[in-house]
């Protein structure tokens, strides 16, 4: 069942468009996850379908009620079986307890009953030894644990989270992302996530939504977005660093060649020749081996000799420019670039299957 | 100099021997001015809140209005006043005339604007994430303007302050309308007008001092409320959200 329909929502701010999505549904018990870049309308989403910001245009629908034009008690109704969580949480009381149960005290509930689901909801968050704390001395993380805690208290079906852990280090991100999904999933929640990480959205994700320039560009399961991205846009964001613009010069038995500028690359696909198309590759799916070993047999469809340009150490792997003629990007471990001598300069191997190579249509 | 020295001394001699004149005159001003300032906060709060909260028509010109008014001269509001509530007035059959109760409005009418125009300031001023967090929460509309008016709590009680402050020391208005009656409506800014005409400088200086005191103990009290209620505000839990 759905719980919650936006049928063709747009908001101006003045001149500009800041959003404009033809049709989102996020069914009962699932997880969705908005991912896009800053600036490409995802708050400002996240406000429309919780009901704080008015859409210039559209309809919404939750519960399978119309409720974007809702006011005062009918409003306040519908608003109160959703909870939002923001990047940046604001506080209202004094300690972490006040402010896990501002919700419930906004709801009017008996002090035993405020007692029993925030004590529950401090538990759930891993709060407990913070219960008294000062909010004005919490770290940025544990700032963003009471927030959460607030909007899990308050037990809505609906919950909205938007960059709920963009204050984190990486290891509190990790230890806090998995709480929150066992809590949600734990209660069977539906939940919308507003991320600009991509890995997030595929981790908390039962579906990903890319949102750029204020509409939904690819929606589908994370695995679906992450390998099979619809355009280029979608490709760039999910961290597909190399793409080429090419030309179809043969197609055979499912097995393309592309022209692409300098060179050719061979493909899965089914377009026929002259199809103007792009090609999307994995930076970790590109292979360098040292140049004599592209002499020997291998699966591999695609392989060339090139010349490094640059090398970018980026902890335990090492980023490698290459131009074999046209440039490309690969990932190699940190180790391994120290033993094959990976230097700029150096002449090397160049591989990667036809399966590895993602064919788009063109049209950034 | 030894002039304005003897006068000083004088005048801390008339203070220290609190005559029953000078105490009728104080209790009058305090009563005038102290009644003045809470209906003008009793009024003027909601008010300033409405207009910064409130989606109304004419609201522009209203707060155009009373931002006008916060500079509204004294003795005009006291002439206007007057010409209301004199005998032959349209109020007139009131009988406020010449007493304490109109001296009351007058000053009220002088605070208001200055109450409500500061509160309005002020929590326009509070950060709009706080309504949109709390509205996040399930608050009410009315519930996240108390929201916004809590954290504003500061500024509200500096409108108080400032309201307290202006009628305190005003002396047209409660010169035309109470008329500066011995015993009766005279306040410590018209005695000390009283006697710096007549030349009895140490009695107007005792004034002087005495209004200056008033105005730091009243402040000093206010001011420390207004702190103590930001500390005991957050520290309270949050249960007197209306619903």
């Amino acid at each position: 069942m759905e719980m919650l329909k936006a049928v063709s929502i747009k908001k101006e701010y003045g001149e500009r468009f800041a959003l404009d999505i033809e049709h989102l549904a996020i069914s009962e018990g699932e997880i969705l996850t908005c991912v896009g870049p800053n600036g490409s309308g995802k708050s400002t989403l996240i406000r429309i379908l919780s009901l704080l910001e008015q859409p210039s245009a559209g309809r919404l629908f939750f519960r399978g009620r119309e409720v974007q034009n809702l006011k005062g008690r009918r409003r306040l109704e519908v608003l109160r079986q959703m909870s939002v969580i923001f990047q940046d949480p604001i506080f209202f009381g004094r300690s972490v307890y006040d402010n896990v149960a501002v919700g419930l005290t906004f709801r009017r509930l008996s002090r035993a009953q405020k007692d029993q689901r925030v004590r529950q909801a401090i538990k759930e968050a891993g709060l407990e030894h913070l219960e008294r704390a000062d909010v004005s001395t919490l770290s940025g993380g544990e700032a963003q644990k009471v927030a959460f805690a607030r909007a899990h208290a308050l037990n809505t079906d609906l919950i909205f989270l938007d960059e709920p852990f963009a204050n984190l280090d990486i290891e509190a991100r990790r230890s806090y992302q998995a709480i929150v999904k066992n809590a949600l999933k734990g209660r069977g929640k539906t939940a919308v996530f507003v991320t600009h990480d991509i890995s997030e959205a595929a981790y908390l994700g039962d579906r990903v939504a890319v949102i750029n320039e204020g509409s939904i560009v690819q929606a589908g399961a994370p695995s679906e977005v992450l390998f099979k991205p619809a355009n280029a846009v979608v490709a760039r964001f999910t961290g597909m660093e190399n793409l080429l613009d090419g030309v179809v010069s043969s197609s055979s038995v499912g097995i393309l060649t592309v022209r692409v500028d300098g060179g050719t690359i061979q493909a899965v696909g089914e377009e026929k020749a002259g199809t103007r198309l792009i090609l999307g590759l994995r930076a970790e799916d590109i292979g360098l081996v040292p140049k004599d070993q592209l002499r020997l047999p291998s699966s591999f469809r695609n392989s060339y000799e090139a010349i490094v340009e640059r090398v970018e150490p980026a902890g335990a792997v090492t980023r490698v420019f290459v131009k074999c003629p046209f440039s490309l990007v690969s990932y190699v471990t940190s180790r391994s670039a120290v033993e094959m001598g990976i230097v700029p300069g150096e002449r090397i191997g160049v591989r990667f299957k036809a399966t590895s190579v993602h064919v788009m249509g063109s049209g950034f | 100099m030894k002039v304005i020295l003897d006068v000083f001394k004088e005048a801390f001699l008339l203070i220290l021997r609190l005559d029953s004149e000078f105490l009728s005159v104080l209790s009058l001003s305090i009563l005038v001015s102290g009644s003045a300032s809470i209906l003008a906060a009793l009024f003027g709060v909601p008010f300033g809140v409405a207009l910064a909260e409130g989606n109304f028509k004419g609201k522009r010109l209203l707060l155009t209005l009373t931002h006008a008014f916060m500079a509204l001269p004294p003795v005009v509001a006291g002439l206007v006043v007057f010409l209301i509530l004199m005998r032959s007035g349209p109020l007139g059959s009131l009988r406020l005339i010449f007493t304490p109760a109109s001296m009351i409005i007058v000053q009220t009418i002088l605070a208001f604007p200055i109450v409500a125009g500061l509160t309005h300031a002020s929590v326009s001023s509070v950060d709009p994430r706080y309504e949109i967090q709390a509205r996040g929460l399930g608050a009410s509309r009315l519930q996240a303007v108390v929201v916004k008016v809590r954290q504003a709590r500061m500024g509200v009680v500096a409108a108080v302050i400032a309201g307290f402050g202006r009628v305190l020391a005003e002396v047209g208005a409660v010169m035309i309308v109470g008329g500066n009656i011995k015993s009766q409506t005279r306040v410590l800014t018209t005695h000390l007008l009283l006697y710096a005409r007549q030349g009895k400088y140490e009695m107007a200086l005792a004034d002087g001092i005495v209004l200056i005191m008033l105005s730091v103990l009243i402040n000093a009290f206010l001011t420390k409320a207004q702190f103590q209620r930001a500390r005991t505000q957050i520290a309270q839990r949050i249960t007197s959200y209306p619903s």
